[in-house]
């Protein structure tokens, strides 16, 4: 497997999961580099045991988890966003100014996706955004399927109630 | 709703309840309205992810960071058994030890030509990069670094000459580093300095360096004693070059450490800009405005894999 083949399938999907699990884009800029980067390291010894897509949001996971934890949860600065290369590209996670006022189902479901927990969101995320299978939730998340069922029926319950449905 | 209903809706959501299951779920659904709507509910959040993650896209940037990794193929890590590395570890002692003794009994006195340099250079560890406009540039307008860094000085270019040298970009360096070409460290990503260690290992026990990889470009590279490992928290800056209004390269690297950063430019072999941070300096969206006549020059780097970033030119 080609390591372009690899990014240019999982750009999209590794920048929404690590903008997902960051506080802001830089943060899931600097996060995704990061990842490709140990995909690129570790795709000479991935020998197809599991999934290629599965092996990439594992990675992935393996990196962003815990991120908020180690760097502390912040909204985007907004003044040093002015300068930030980044920040100046359309926002998709709206901050806390735009979150008050957000009336619209999507800027709402971004603001409550933002506030849910990260063992939360990351299920939500794999399942309903990326359309990954129960099975493969387990895999990546290194969880019985089990608990994955249990984890995202309580993620939505909260996500529902954050959106205010 | 209590959890296991709650479980029940959202399996009912994913297709994942068995016919049994499901068959008591929709019975159930038939009767009770409210159970009804938080379906359509539930239905209504989950096609709104699956909205929302249809309209993130990630920045322009970032195929102009990962270009380097895209062209280059990550270096084999050779499978060998610990038997055989072992070994092959005793070979090379008793292989060295019989090569020093032999070189000892024909050179009894130290020959101050043969001395071993104190600094090594390679030729072939750089890679090189083409200075051109990037396909996907944006328009200034929305360029997406801000401030602007015009260059303090730049060598005269003479017409006449054949070929520009190249356009060097290093750094980040580590604090109080020595401006001068000769003394400026570059810093290698984490794999090419296992290569290069790997190298070392080999001019150290006869083997050799590996030889170029064919198509490579030729490069040039001093290669000084690496700063050591930088932890990983130190804050990121970015760097653009632009190019009559075209963005050609964008790049974000990690300071070495929280109070420095230290990016240089050169062209032509002469010292263009010097960004030295200090620890209240904020360089993010740093600009350096390089005139027309460069497009087309050689951009060499070194990228700073530890962190993912990247040195990068658009490729045209």
């Amino acid at each position: 497997m080609v390591f372009d083949e690899v990014y240019e399938r999982f750009r999209r999907p590794i920048w929404r999961l690590a903008r997902r699990l960051t506080a802001n884009d830089e943060e899931a800029f600097d996060a995704t580099q990061e990842i490709f980067l140990r995909i690129w390291r570790g795709l000479s010894g991935f020998r197809g045991e599991a999934k290629l897509s599965t092996w990439v949001f594992q990675v992935a996971w393996n990196y962003l988890r815990g991120h908020h934890r180690r760097r502390g949860r912040q909204p985007a600065d907004l003044g040093a966003a002015a300068d930030d290369a980044v920040l100046r590209m359309p926002d998709p996670a709206p901050g806390p100014e735009r979150r008050a006022v957000a009336s619209d189902l999507l800027d709402r479901v971004t603001a409550a996706m933002d506030d849910l927990p990260e063992h939360y969101r990351v299920v939500v995320w794999l399942r309903d955004a990326e359309d990954l299978s129960y099975a493969e939730i387990a895999e990546v998340l290194d969880l019985p399927i089990g608990t994955v069922r249990s984890r995202l029926a309580r993620a939505r319950s909260a996500l529902k109630e954050a959106v205010d449905m | 709703m209590n959890d296991l209903l709650s479980e029940l809706l959202s399996r009912y959501l994913d297709d994942d309840l068995t016919a049994a299951e499901r068959s008591d779920f929709e019975r159930r659904l038939e009767v009770d309205p409210e159970l009804r709507a938080e379906v359509e509910a539930a239905r209504q959040l989950q096609s709104a992810v699956a909205r929302l993650a249809g309209e993130m896209e990630p920045p322009i940037a970032l195929d102009a960071v990962m270009e380097p990794m895209r062209r280059s193929a990550p270096a084999r890590e050779r499978r060998v058994r610990p038997v055989y590395r072992w070994l092959g570890a005793a070979a090379a002692v008793v292989l060295g030890v019989t090569v020093a003794t032999e070189v000892a009994r024909r050179n009894p006195r130290p020959d101050p030509d043969r001395a071993v340099p104190a600094r090594v250079v390679h030729q072939d560890e750089e890679e090189i990069f083409q200075l051109a406009p990037l396909p996907s540039a944006v328009p200034s307008e929305n360029r997406p670094f801000g401030a602007t860094d015009r260059l303090r000085e730049e060598p005269p270019h003479s017409p006449e000459a054949p070929e520009p040298a190249p356009l060097e970009i290093m750094g980040p360096l580590p604090s109080g580093d020595v401006t001068t070409e000769s003394d400026a460290a570059l810093r290698e990503p984490a794999h090419k300095e296992k290569a290069a260690a790997r190298k070392r290992q080999g001019a150290d026990d006869g083997t050799g360096p590996a030889p170029r990889a064919a198509g490579r470009p030729a490069g040039r590279v001093q290669e000084n004693e690496q700063p050591a490992r930088q932890k990983r928290a130190a804050p990121a800056h970015s760097v653009a070059i632009v190019v009559d209004g075209v963005h050609v390269w964008a790049g974000w690297s990690r300071c070495p450490a929280e109070d420095s950063v230290s990016i240089r430019i050169r062209v032509r072999g002469g010292l263009v800009v010097d960004i030295t941070a200090d620890p209240d300096a904020d360089h993010r969206g740093r600009e350096l405005c390089l005139p027309s006549d460069l497009v087309g020059s050689r951009v060499t780097g070194v990228p700073d894999g530890e962190h993912g970033a990247a040195i990068v030119a658009g490729s045209q």
